[in-house]
């Protein structure tokens, strides 16, 4: 039973990491604000909620368990938000958007 | 409802179950239930709606998860590709759904998922950033616009 926590602990925490790892190589790659930020994005909610249950298999059953639930659920209603207003306000502010990309009415 | 919700979160918080806090729990959500429906856009008949819909909001709530999976595979691909080819485009569609509630849900769910992000939202009007031109493809009748529709019946 230990063994079997100790692996799923090392499987989820690792590949949230592994996750991360990918984000933070894709941040540097692109090089214009709106495909940064779709790395950033998409990558951070995965690998959050990869990492926290990693940590709830570490906590076992407690109320700690359901203390990281309500991390997860506040991250994944946050994240978006930030995208959104970083992406607003590149879309405001860059004149010539047209140049980095292609524009449909 | 909304006042087991807020008590079951004060509960978790506390992470213990003694007389004193349950008191001060009950007294607590009691005070903040009755603010929330004189100040707030909460009612009794919303929360009545959504005790209706909780199978229904669940399922998309799964769904949503495996769009976040299938959207964080396709963004690995990309970044791990040596010359990945990307095509970002600008698009704005206008999509039709009554409630507030709705049209958040809608834009969050359209960021979290394949390479797409809504960069602003402006009444039924949302503007939409794609990494690559071909998701962009029938967007505007994807699996989130239909579920949501549904729940707003």
């Amino acid at each position: 039973m230990e063994l079997i926590r100790l692996i799923m602990m090392i499987l989820f925490i690792g590949s949230g990491m592994f996750i991360f790892g990918v984000a933070t190589f894709g941040l540097f790659k692109f090089d214009y604000i709106l495909n940064r930020i779709h790395v950033a994005a998409k990558c951070d909610t995965l690998a959050s909620l990869l990492i926290i249950i990693g940590l709830m298999f570490y906590s076992g059953l407690t109320i700690t368990t359901l203390k990281l639930a309500i991390v997860v659920v506040f991250l994944w209603l946050s994240n978006p938000v930030g995208t959104h207003l970083i992406g607003q306000t590149e879309i405001i502010t860059n004149k010539d958007i047209e140049k980095q990309c292609e524009v449909i009415e | 409802m909304i006042f087991t919700f807020l008590f079951i979160f004060w509960l978790i918080l506390n992470g213990k179950i003694t007389m004193e806090i349950v008191l001060l729990g009950l007294i607590l959500s009691m005070v903040v239930t009755r603010f929330s429906y004189k100040t707030i856009r909460v009612s009794r008949e919303l929360e009545k709606k959504i005790i209706n819909k909780f199978s229904k909001i669940i399922k998309y709530l799964f769904i949503l998860l495996v769009e976040v999976i299938k959207a964080n595979v396709d963004i690995i691909k990309l970044v791990l590709t040596k010359d990945p080819e990307i095509s970002p485009t600008l698009k704005t569609i206008k999509v039709d759904l009554k409630s507030r509630i709705s049209k958040v849900a809608l834009a969050n769910s359209i960021t979290l998922t394949p390479g797409t992000i809504t960069v602003t939202m402006n009444g039924d009007q949302y503007l939409i950033h794609a990494i690559v031109k071909s998701n962009l493809d029938d967007i505007e009748k994807s699996i989130f616009v239909e579920k949501l529709e549904e729940l707003e019946e």
